[in-house]
């Protein structure tokens, strides 16, 4: 009998109402993107109590940018808060989570984590969402997330946008390799993002037997909803299947619909066992929720597309924030909010 | 307009080429799509029998898109147990389709995020290689004892032998110390716990140093030599000479260290075994074999195959595209009923140049007459020809070079006359043989227009060879014309040239665009196409034509610097350019060099020939491929000076320009 | 605005037709299961005369708009109704947190206290919502409103459905329907209002008459066609005071009365059996010799006001 769970997402729209008022460990990725310190500045007007604020440095984010995007960056030093900063690079997650404890950096002695996943890459958060869960065990945590309040299109048409520039590399997202039992058929979920080149690739890497596309919607904007199709045209008129939806800033949804898929009664009878791949490409709500349902299934795989270089700004302005209650054990973890679909 | 009620094509039509990647089909979609290349060309002394019964390993070297892995899966057992089931009625008679084919193929595939995962986190390449040995032998092994239960569950082997002897033996190759007597179902699942075993020490490496402890470990050929052998050894079936084919598709995702441990086992292969390779161009990343100090060579331990070389080069390769595109029209009710079955008879099987310019010039008939500003009038009007623009241009080109106007005039009625006389042969050889083509582009370049890439002879040259571009074109028309024209498509059968062009540019483009994001090198290889693309494409523009349809390059591989010289690999690994099957002259006169073309589908985007017409190809230097890589917007004149400048190059004679309309 | 005073455009810089009938064909083919085609797109084209600006350059503009249009499709709709309802059982059990011991238990509560019903009149795109809400959660006929003067007791909350609800003040026919609904029928009953699309001022409103309002997606100044926060002029931000003289102009011949559609709204969608008012009438009037190319279903207010039927009846 599966359990539900009432979901926790709020609005922080200046009130705080039902969002806890003090955090003593809160995690952040540096960035100069409007976005990136917005929750934070909520925070301070509205008194929120923050012990310890640990600020993910990147070099690479520091590197070649000219003096209005480096005061953006350091914009957080104003704010007055206790920082933390942990130097780390883009490109390795990995390593900067294993350098935390010679850092002297042990998270496991707060009590009331938090983290702002607006500007942190997706492996980013995902092994640290991981590591809280495996290596601090915490039972739960409060992320944060500031939606954009639009994308930046060149040239105005929206098969122009692009998330990254040069090379990719798919990878497997460290901690989330899952278990491939050779002969087992495997699935790819694709959350489709606006970057259509990289759908393509994962796609084709992962070669997997059937392909879910799982489209944002409603997305943060009505149109978002076209613009994810057209920009993965390829990929969707090749895999002519039905395309799934679920909310684009509501990753319990992405959580529900990926659990209904696991469980479905069609895949189930035509491949059994399968091996499950999810390739998070879409807004980053989607993808905690992916995250979120990779932490409770281990032997699901989370496939990515590395890129050698971000392009800086892909996303104007700020529009909602929003934090959800994340539980990370999974005694008693079940649907969310409703029955099943 | 947008209402419901409205045809609803998905009930009846769907793009028929819109589904395409062998990797998802299943066997039997394998095997309704398959086209044996076989039945129209000969892969360089290979028969489809040798597949399976030549001893030493093939490695097939094709780009994505060539068709590797439907060629490797169609050998691989699904499919042929399916074909098998096509012939026999009884399972056991099957048995016969193997012994007839010599072998038994064994599919292996291991993703690029999985090979990747095997590096890093701090554990040393030694101890990384050693694990992925352990893998490797594992999952090979599995393979293996998943294809003899399903021969045996069919009861096409023996099922006592295989019980009694086989599997006792397999137990205690993989350590089960148990005396027990065991299922294939255990062995599996035994094999699938020590496949956990590194699955969770990848995960948990990445948090904590952890070391790999497995319960039993196995090094190369422990599983991937034992098992056959064994099978030999006591299943009477395999004593009939069925060999273990093994099909590794992608091998050029397989990381140096990892492909070493494969070169081992091609290099020390044992009979009843051997391997079948699929793999990019410049897919190798080591010749070594495990021991540093041994390697693989060719034509010793291996043999290749290239596809993209054998399709582009065989005349049967547009028969091939015919039959592919065939059977995929034939699955949409709408185009099997009415026959529209024929790609090329959909797409025009050829350009209609002629029509071309003359819809070109419509507008402004006379326009090229322009070039010749020093000419009379009079003089103008013995170089007309109203009916055929392309004419006309030839009639300029023979003016240029200084032949005169009453002379051409006098060649063009003897050659429209069809009179036998030297000047008309001589007309003839130049506007139909040579120049034809290259008149369209300038043509084009005159009035300020682009060149049209259609039909499905330009479609079967712009594929490059490579199959999964031709369907993407054809998918792309397909999509045009469903959009702009579906009473044509859907009443006639007929696609328009304009709608295949825009598909020609659009896939031209998204495959410039991706180049980019080819794994490390893609920065250098985008500028470098873009660039070489553009000094092709001045080369269009010679009023002259001294040198018509350039599109190839000579350059001395070895003397490029190391890193650009591996990005030069990159890009043939990824097809981005392609060299010509052999060793050839740049240009009369010169040394023989290795000559490379852009891929062709390219061609629309750079406005350059489709074609490839020998003769005269770029020298480049290794210090211009640095640049070509390096620089943005490189300006070809100063190559081209260059190149004129060095002698025996009678480009210079000509003193020609390039336009600059 | 005479065709001899055209004002001077920059529509140039907008995309090329090419690639816009591109991005339109791919979001045909796609989202629009394959209805649009080129010939469709031209003759609407054809409405646009120059008499604002150039041809290209009107045609380019419209192209831009049509580009930008949203329309949902069935799959889309039945997904709002599911989304819809999970949002309403998930609103309720929020608001009674702190009570509930079992989710599953207090959801069948709610709705064994709640009964559907639909906003406006039978006919009406309410009905029609309602009818693909029941279907798409595969809720029980007895959860639906047959006899509103006949409810059991248990029953607190009223929750009306509909599509859209975009205006406030006087001019919103959601408060006046829910508040004669609950004037004839359902007096003490908690109203709650689910829609597929509303805007932030008719939630306000609503909700100061303290009827509860859930909608899938809110919109706001971006998706106001030609405000100042568009998005779809987000990146070509000097065609916005343009292409609104150039919709206004052509709107005002086909809905003199309300050219950027009713209430001045603004907005550039439909669904897939049939498009608001709100949304550019230049988009589907048919009045004038108007060609549309998106349909709408005007309601039909008149008493006794019948199509002719055919010869044989």
């Amino acid at each position: 009998m599966m359990a539900q769970n009432i979901y926790n997402m709020t609005q922080v729209d200046g009130n705080w109402n039902n969002i806890p008022n003090h955090f003593d460990c809160f995690l952040i990725a540096g960035g100069s993107d409007c976005r990136a310190y917005e929750v934070l500045k909520k925070a301070k007007s509205d008194n929120v109590k923050i012990d310890n604020v640990y600020f993910f440095d990147f070099d690479e984010r520091k590197k070649g940018i000219n003096k209005k995007f480096k005061d953006a960056y350091n914009e957080y030093q104003k704010l007055g808060f206790n920082i933390n900063k942990i130097s780390c690079s883009i490109q390795d997650p990995s390593a900067c989570i294993k350098s935390l404890p010679k850092l002297g950096i042990d998270f496991s002695k707060h009590e009331q984590p938090a983290i702002d996943i607006s500007c942190f890459t997706k492996p980013y958060f995902y092994l640290i969402l991981k590591h809280m869960q495996l290596i601090n065990k915490f039972s739960s945590i409060s992320v944060f997330y500031s939606e954009p309040k639009s994308y930046v299109f060149p040239k105005g048409l929206f098969s122009s946008y692009q998330s990254s520039i040069g090379p990719l590399n798919i990878l497997e997202i460290p901690g989330y390799s899952g278990s491939d039992v050779r002969g087992q058929k495997r699935i790819l979920v694709i959350l489709l993002g606006f970057d259509g080149d990289l759908s393509r690739e994962i796609n084709e890497d992962v070669a997997p037997s059937e392909t879910f596309i799982v489209n944002g919607f409603p997305g943060y904007a009505p149109k978002f909803k076209d613009i994810s199709l057209i920009c993965n045209e390829r990929l969707i008129q090749e895999k002519n299947s039905e395309i799934n939806y679920c909310r684009a800033n509501n990753p319990f949804e992405t959580f529900n619909l990926l659990e209904t898929l696991k469980k479905d009664e069609k895949l189930q009878s035509r491949y059994g066992n399968f091996f499950m791949n999810i390739a998070p490409l879409g807004t980053k709500p989607m993808a905690l929720g992916a995250c979120l349902f990779a932490i409770h299934n281990p032997e699901v795989r989370i496939v990515y597309p590395m890129p050698e270089n971000y392009i800086k700004v892909t996303t104007d302005n700020s529009w909602k924030s929003w934090v959800y209650s994340i539980p990370l054990m999974i005694r008693n973890l079940g649907h969310f909010g409703v029955g099943p679909r | 307009m947008l209402k419901e009620n409205i045809l609803n094509l998905n009930d009846s039509y769907k793009n028929p080429f819109s589904e395409y990647n062998a990797n998802v089909m299943e066997p039997k979609t394998i095997l309704s799509y398959w086209c044996s290349p076989f039945n129209f060309m000969q892969f360089a002394g290979v028969n489809e029998s040798d597949v399976y019964t030549d001893k030493m390993p093939i490695v097939f070297i094709g780009g994505r898109g060539t068709g590797k892995t439907m060629f490797l899966k169609y050998f691989s057992f699904p499919v042929q147990i399916e074909e098998a089931r096509k012939i026999v009625n009884d399972n056991r008679s099957s048995l016969t389709h193997f012994i007839q084919k010599g072998g038994i193929g064994f599919y292996l595939r291991i993703d690029g995020p999985r090979l990747r995962s095997f590096t890093g986190a701090g554990v040393s390449d030694e101890t990384w290689l050693s694990i992925f040995t352990h893998y490797f032998e594992l999952v090979l092994g599995r393979e293996y004892i998943a294809v003899l239960k399903r021969l045996t569950e069919d009861e096409i082997l023996n099922k006592k032998s295989v019980s009694q002897d086989f599997i006792p033996k397999i137990d205690k190759l993989i350590g089960n110390a148990s005396k027990k007597s065991r299922s294939f179902e255990d062995i599996l699942a035994e094999i699938d716990n020590k496949l956990l075993e590194v699955d969770e020490f990848r995960a948990n490496i990445r948090f904590s140093n952890i070391s790999f402890q497995p319960q039993k470990a196995f090094t190369s050929e422990s599983l991937s030599f034992s098992i056959p052998q064994i099978a030999k050894e006591t299943i009477p079936e395999f004593k009939e000479g069925i060999n273990f084919i093994v099909l590794i598709d992608e091998f050029e995702n397989f990381l140096a260290p990892q492909q070493r441990i494969v070169n081992a086992l091609l290099k020390f292969v044992e009979p009843g075994i051997t391997f079948r390779i699929g793999m990019r161009s410049e897919g190798f990343r080591t010749f070594e074999t495990i021991s540093k100090d041994d390697f693989i060579k060719e034509g010793r331990d291996y043999r290749k195959i290239v596809f993209e070389e054998v399709l582009i080069k065989d005349k049967g390769y547009q028969q091939f595209l015919k039959d592919i595109a065939r059977k995929r029209l034939e699955k949409v009710k709408l185009f099997m009923e009415k026959g529209f079955v024929d790609i090329s008879k959909i797409l025009d099987n050829s350009e209609n140049l002629e029509e071309e310019a003359k819809l070109l010039t419509k507008k402004n008939p006379g326009k090229h007459f322009d070039l010749l500003k020093d000419k009379s009038p009079h003089e103008i009007k013995l170089l007309e020809n109203s009916d055929n623009p392309l004419i006309e241009m030839l009639n300029i080109l023979w003016v240029s070079r200084k032949v005169g106007p009453n002379e051409v005039n006098q060649s063009m009625k003897e050659y429209l006359n069809g009179e036998n006389t030297e000047k008309a042969k001589k007309y003839k050889r130049d506007y139909i043989d040579k120049y034809k083509l290259s008149l369209m582009f300038l043509l084009a370049s005159v009035y300020r227009k682009k060149k049209m890439y259609y039909s499905f002879n330009t479609f079967s040259f712009l594929s490059s060879g490579i199959v999964g571009h031709f369907i993407e074109l054809c998918r792309n028309c397909f999509q045009y014309a469903e959009f702009e024209n579906r009473e044509l498509l859907f009443q006639k059968g007929k696609i328009l040239p304009i709608q295949q062009d825009k598909a020609a540019k659009i896939v031209g483009d998204t495959e410039l665009h991706m180049i980019q994001r080819i794994e490390e090198f893609g920065d250098y290889l985008y500028r470098f196409t873009v660039n070489i693309g553009n000094l092709f494409r001045d080369y269009h523009k010679d009023k002259g034509i001294k040198y018509p349809e350039t599109n190839q390059f000579a350059v001395d591989k070895g003397a490029i610097e190391e890193k650009y010289r591996s990005a030069f690999n990159a890009a043939l690994k990824w097809s981005v350019i392609q060299k010509k099957p052999a060793l050839q002259q740049p240009s009369p006169g010169k040394h023989v060099k290795d000559i490379y073309t852009i891929n062709r589908i390219f061609a629309p985007r750079f406005e350059i020939s489709y074609r490839t017409r020998g003769g005269y190809s770029v020298e480049l230097t290794p210090q211009d491929v640095k640049k070509l890589m390096t620089e943005n917007d490189v300006k070809p004149t100063p190559i081209r000076k260059r190149l004129r400048n060095k002698k025996n190059d009678k480009e210079g004679n000509w003193g020609q320009q390039s336009f600059d309309f | 605005m005479s065709s001899n005073s055209k004002i001077k455009s920059s529509a140039n810089y907008l995309p090329s037709e090419e690639d816009l009938k591109r991005q339109i064909m791919l979001t045909s083919a796609i989202v629009w299961k394959h209805e649009l085609t080129e010939q469709e797109i031209e003759k609407w084209l054809s409405n646009f005369k120059g008499e604002v600006f150039s041809n290209s350059e009107e045609r380019k503009l419209a192209l831009w708009l049509l580009a930008n249009f949203v329309y949902y499709n069935n799959e889309e709709v039945i997904h709002l109704c599911k989304t819809l309802y999970r949002d309403f059982i998930h609103r309720m059990l929020s608001e009674r947190q702190n009570r509930v011991v079992d989710v599953k238990s207090t959801i069948r509560e709610i709705l064994d206290t709640s009964r559907f019903y639909y906003t406006g009149r039978p006919g009406e795109s309410g009905a029609f919502v309602l009818y693909l809400f029941r279907q798409g959660n595969s809720l029980p006929l007895d959860n639906f409103i047959y006899h509103p003067d006949e409810l059991p007791q248990e029953i607190s909350t009223i929750v009306f459905l509909d599509d859209v609800t975009l205006s406030d003040g006087a001019k919103s026919q959601a408060a006046s329907y829910i508040e004669e609904a609950k004037n004839k029928h359902f007096k003490n009953k908690m109203s709650v209002l689910l829609t597929f699309i509303a805007t932030n001022k008719a939630i306000q409103y609503l909700e100061k008459k303290g009827i509860k309002v859930i909608s899938c997606i809110v919109l706001d100044e971006r998706n106001k066609c030609f405000s100042h926060e568009s998005n779809v002029f987000h990146y070509f931000h000097d065609q916005l005071d343009n292409c609104k003289i150039f919709a206004e102009h052509y709107g005002s011949k086909v809905k003199p009365l309300s050219p950027l559609g009713y209430n001045n709204c603004q907005f550039i969608f439909g669904f897939f059996y049939n498009t608001p008012d709100n949304t550019l009438p230049i988009f589907w009037a048919e009045n004038n010799g108007w060609y549309p190319i998106i349909k709408r279903y005007d309601k039909n207010y008149a008493k006794g006001k019948y199509i002719e039927l055919e010869r044989f009846v």
